[in-house]
């Protein structure tokens, strides 16, 4: 059987219901300053236990309790009396800790740490890198850079934020009395999280002045075809290059700008080919761009008449797949590309992922690798084994199954919304203790006993989930991890099949599957590479916020403070571009004649205490 | 007689009377009264009301002459008017300056990268910014408008004037104007007959003093219209409005309006007989315990709540028969169906609105119960988004069929808003609500 939305419906849920009212927008603010205070709420915890040297081993929350407290509490929050009936509410991104290398979807369930220990007994300790060795051990260590992501949805109104935090040797204040870091953040990670939380700024700005495009900085304009004085992608992705590139450091291909609708907020990407897709992605073929351009035979072969061997044989491939595209998919508007205008009445996610290449010996292609609970089986030790903990429905799949255990979990699993569920999530004793008051103490958060019978409704849940994800009626969200891959290798690598063959595992945005098109080189064989001795993992920083522009005010829905850190990096004030980018700075300090830039402020204590908080304030 | 003025309720004996009656000055007043539903007004007090207010613009005359010209030429519109000139103009400087300081700044970051300017500049631009500032602040603090009067003090005020009203008070005349009147039941009648006033659906009218002590409450305490929203000064002035309007009813049409005195009704009667009328044409309650043979029967549930999926299948009714010899009914955890109005040989219908089958056509429902899926918001939204296609899933005979029942949904629905709206106009008149 189909499921198929009428012509009138899918208008109302993708435009109307997107208009940007005022009660669209209180909720948007709402959901922005939820996630805020559920992010200042895990800094708190974070801080109390790691940044305190009076705490042993024993006293530390471990990873998955983090993430178990700091989705409780926001569950908690969304459960208080909000003014305003709303119809779905809950959480849009399940807490995820990611360590160093780890790029997205470290979230572990509070019982899997032991058994991914268990699975991961041959790897070699030596070989493994940071970031696995900490998730591994399931406690956070000193240097670490731990990316925090939260997300909640108020009626299908997202708000989103991913912040880079450190864990910092601490020293005593002679004068407070406190403990403090005993120092900044130097080296590569520094120089990674500073141009993550830069060039979110900037782009916030950027988005902003979408709003008044004729106070565009000269500089920036010149971008734009024609010099039109408008936001277009084109410029956003000029603009975030240079900067990045400036720092020495690099895009993670899923980076991205992108704007997000009611329900529609990135949390489907690679299930859901989503039409009218608007935004800036980064993915590896961008890369590839960057650096057939600085090859000078290439160049040579591109402008002479006479066509090289080697330039008809890349032209080609490049047509299949563009052919491949178009034949895939029949409405383009899935695809994205950089030719669409920033315009007022829209939300937009920022979320750029940045790795640092001061570590890196030779060029190379920054790429991620998907761990899955079979990525470990190899002879290297090197890799690790993880279990999936974010699992996502796919709507349009539709089939009777067989286990009362699986038919009861899809059940609970409809019953939550459209964004990925945790298996805590689905537990019954989970929801009793989203309707108990918030503990507010930080001293006297234990849920020892509630943990252990959560843990146990999960097993339960885990076995029908089996034959949910078997029958592809979800899909699990990927933990993934950012490897370095010298051009060496990749251009040494022979593919005679083509690129036909798609990793069917691998969640990419439609139109991206080949992710080096014009090297001939397809996911599958880029997948082989990551087990060479040659391949680095690098430690990513990420920062992410969601921005809802208007035509008179942009309101920033989530912001987070940068952190202590020291980077050797800075802009080159006589670039054309960076000018433009003071300028775009400069005009968002001034209140009156500048671009209006309004960050919505997390909840007062007050609110969190009070039943029916009051949202005037 | 055939001559008469309908707006000033007058009769004439000629023709010639009632054009010149036309002409005068009276008519003109009465007609623009009629307009605003008001009652005529005879000529006595007219000419009383024009004498009235030409004193007292004569008054405002003299005294006028003695004020300077200039404040007689600007009224405090105008005045207000020129202050808000004013403040526009000073902000707009104040933009102006902000833009001039901005641009500035682009232009040094442009010729030497640096983010500052030079101290001199800064502090005279910030002076004037500081300047202006200022006196946009003082006119705005002149213009303040006084603080409304907070909601406890208006409620306190009330309370202070309210009306009590006795149950021998007629609710439209002045207090205590009426004193013939010696009980309630006097009263109503009085009102009936007097001001045209009756309970709606008096017949289901459980607590008819509650519900005078209510409407009393409202004009006496809330000062309000039980018709509609007017809410006048005093009580005096609310039963003068009614009266005048003959807004001396109750409105009993839309739900909002039944809900409000619904705690004074009782409809369980009404309820009980429409509803077995419709289903069995006046058939009596105790029918369905004599017909029954045998001993021990079970009921399932057959239309219950659909969302409920513990309660499907899962309620069995079984009928007892207890000491004395009569049958009772009673499920699994001993709650009693006895009071079950209706039992159609296969069929059990309880008064909450359920109907139980009877087992043995378990697997005949059990075929048609199957549910549709339903689909939240949030799931629509994700698949009108979708643009993968599915070769195999769309069937498009299926599909035409829905597009053609979404298309009658359409049609139905716009046809009930039509039949609706034409149906809830039931006001006779036009009343323009700024002339009341």
């Amino acid at each position: 059987m189909s499921i198929a939305i009428s012509e009138q419906d899918t208008n109302l849920l993708l435009t109307t219901k997107n208009v940007l009212e005022d009660t669209v927008l209180d909720k948007y603010q709402l959901a922005g300053k939820i996630t805020q205070t559920t992010l200042q709420y895990i800094t708190s915890l974070i801080n109390s236990c790691y940044h305190d040297n009076n705490k042993d081993e024993n006293q530390l929350f471990s990873i998955s309790q983090l993430c178990f407290l700091a989705d409780l509490f926001m569950n908690q929050l969304l459960n208080k009396d909000f003014k305003g009936k709303t119809l779905e509410k809950g959480i849009a991104f399940p807490c995820s800790i990611d360590i160093d290398e780890i790029s997205n979807g470290w979230s572990p369930e509070l019982g899997d740490t032991t058994f991914m220990q268990e699975k991961n007994r041959d790897a070699v300790e030596k070989n493994l890198s940071s970031g696995i060795k900490s998730s591994l051990k399931n406690f956070l260590s000193v240097g670490d850079l731990a990316k925090i992501t939260l997300g909640c949805h108020i009626d299908g109104y997202t708000s989103q934020i991913t912040h880079t935090l450190c864990v910092y040797p601490t020293e005593v204040n002679s004068a407070t009395g406190l403990a403090q870091a005993s120092g900044p953040l130097l080296g590569a990670k520094a120089d990674a999280a500073a141009i993550a939380h830069i060039a979110k700024e900037v782009v916030v700005n950027l988005l902003a002045s979408a709003a008044s495009p004729e106070k565009l900085p000269e500089s920036l304009r010149a971008i734009n075809v024609n010099g039109e004085a408008k936001v277009t992608g084109h410029l956003i992705r000029k603009v975030v290059n240079h900067l990045v590139e400036s720092y020495n450091c690099a895009l993670v291909p899923g980076s991205k700008i992108r704007r997000i609708r009611r329900f529609l907020a990135g949390q489907n990407e690679g299930v859901v080919a989503e039409r009218e897709f608007k935004g800036c992605v980064w993915y590896e073929s961008d890369q590839e761009t960057a650096f057939l351009n600085k090859s000078h035979q290439y160049q040579k072969d591109l402008n002479s008449n006479e066509q090289s061997k080697a330039l008809t044989l890349l032209q080609n491939s490049e047509n299949t797949h563009e052919n491949k595209q178009k034949s895939a998919f029949i409405y383009d508007s899935a695809i994205a590309t950089d030719s669409f205008t920033v315009l007022p009445g829209e939300v937009y996610l920022v979320d750029l992922k940045i790795v640092s290449l001061s570590e890196t010996p030779e060029l190379g292609l920054i790429s991620v690798e998907t761990l899955s609970e079979f990525s470990g089986t190899t002879a290297t030790g090197r890799n690790m084994t993880v279990r999936n903990s974010q699992f996502i429905r796919d709507f349009t799949q539709l089939k009777d199954l067989k286990l009362r255990a699986s038919r009861e979990c899809l059940a609970k699993m409809d019953k939550q919304s459209v964004y990925p569920v945790k298996l805590t999530y689905l537990s019954d004793e989970y929801q009793k203790l989203t309707q108990s008051p918030i503990e507010l103490n930080l001293q006297n958060i234990n849920y020892t006993e509630e943990q252990a019978i959560i843990t146990k409704e999960n097993l339960k849940s885990r076995m029908g989930m089996n034959e949910i994800m078997d029958n592809f009626l979800a899909t699990s969200k990927a933990v993934q991890i950012v490897k370095y891959i010298p051009w060496e290798l990749i251009v040494n690598l022979s593919n005679p099949e083509g690129v036909k063959s798609i990793d069917a595992v691998n969640p990419t945005l439609p139109g991206f599957e080949i992710p080096l098109p014009k090297l001939n080189i397809s996911a599958l064989k880029l997948k082989s590479l990551f087990k060479h001795a040659d391949t680095i993992p690098l430690p990513v920083a990420r920062e992410a916020c969601t921005v809802a522009i208007t035509d008179d005010l942009t309101y920033k829905l989530t912001h987070s403070e940068p952190i202590y850190l020291n980077s050797n990096f800075e802009l080159n004030p006589l670039e054309s571009l960076t000018q433009g980018v003071y300028q775009l700075v400069e005009l968002a300090k001034d209140s009156r004649f500048g671009i209006k830039v309004r960050t919505v402020k997390p909840l007062s204590d007050k609110a969190i205490r009070s039943e029916v908080p009051d949202m005037t304030d | 007689m055939n001559y008469t003025c309908n707006a000033c309720w007058i009769q004439f004996t000629s023709t010639k009377d009632q054009r010149s009656h036309m002409q005068t000055e009276w008519h003109r007043y009465n007609l623009k009264r009629k307009v605003a539903d008001l009652p005529a007004v005879d000529e006595k007090t007219f000419n009383e009301k024009v004498t009235k207010i030409n004193e007292t613009k004569k008054e405002v005359d003299n005294f006028g002459l003695k004020t300077s010209e200039k404040d007689a030429k600007l009224s405090p519109k105008d005045l207000k008017k020129l202050q808000k000139q004013e403040l526009l103009k000073k902000k707009q400087d104040l933009l102006e300056l902000a833009k001039k300081q901005i641009e500035l700044k682009l232009k040094r970051v442009q010729d030497d990268g640096s983010l500052t300017l030079s101290p001199e500049v800064e502090k005279s631009l910030a002076d004037k910014v500081a300047q202006l500032s200022q006196d946009i602040e003082k006119i705005q603090f002149k213009n303040k408008p006084k603080e409304p009067i907070s909601e406890e003090e208006i409620y306190r005020k009330k309370l202070a004037n309210q009306v009590q009203f006795k149950e021998i008070d007629c609710l439209f005349c002045p207090i205590n104007s009426n004193k013939k009147i010696t009980n309630f039941e006097e009263n109503l009648e009085h009102m009936s007959l007097k001001h045209g006033f009756l309970f709606p659906e008096e017949t289901y009218l459980a607590d008819k003093n509650g519900l005078f002590k209510y409407l009393s409450e409202k004009i006496g305490l809330g000062n309000m219209c039980l018709c509609c929203n007017f809410e006048g000064r005093s009580t005096e002035s609310v039963q003068q409005h009614m009266i005048m309007k003959t807004h001396c009813k109750v409105p009993y049409y839309t739900e909002d309006e039944k809900l409000e005195i619904s705690e004074f009704y009782d409809f369980s009667e009404y309820n009980k007989k429409s509803r077995f009328r419709k289903k069995y044409g006046g058939e009596s309650i105790e029918e369905y315990n004599e017909e029954d043979e045998e001993e021990e029967e079970e009921w399932d549930d057959i239309e219950g709540d659909e969302g409920d999926e513990e309660a499907r299948g899962e309620l069995v009714v079984t009928r007892r028969v207890d000491k004395s010899g009569n049958y009772y009914y009673e499920d699994d955890n001993g709650i009693d169906y006895s009071d079950a109005i209706f039992n159609s040989g296969d069929k059990l219908y309880l008064p909450n609105g359920l109907v139980l089958g009877h087992k043995k056509d378990l697997q005949k429902f059990e075929k048609h119960t199957k549910k549709e899926r339903t689909v939240t918001e949030g799931q629509g939204t994700v698949l009108a988004a979708e643009s993968r296609h599915f070769i195999t899933l769309i069937d498009q005979k299926e599909l035409d069929e829905k597009k053609r029942t979404w298309q009658k949904e359409v049609r139905d629905k716009k046809k009930h808003e039509k039949n609706y709206s034409k149906n809830a106009n039931t006001q006779m008149f036009y009343r323009d609500q700024l002339l009341q």
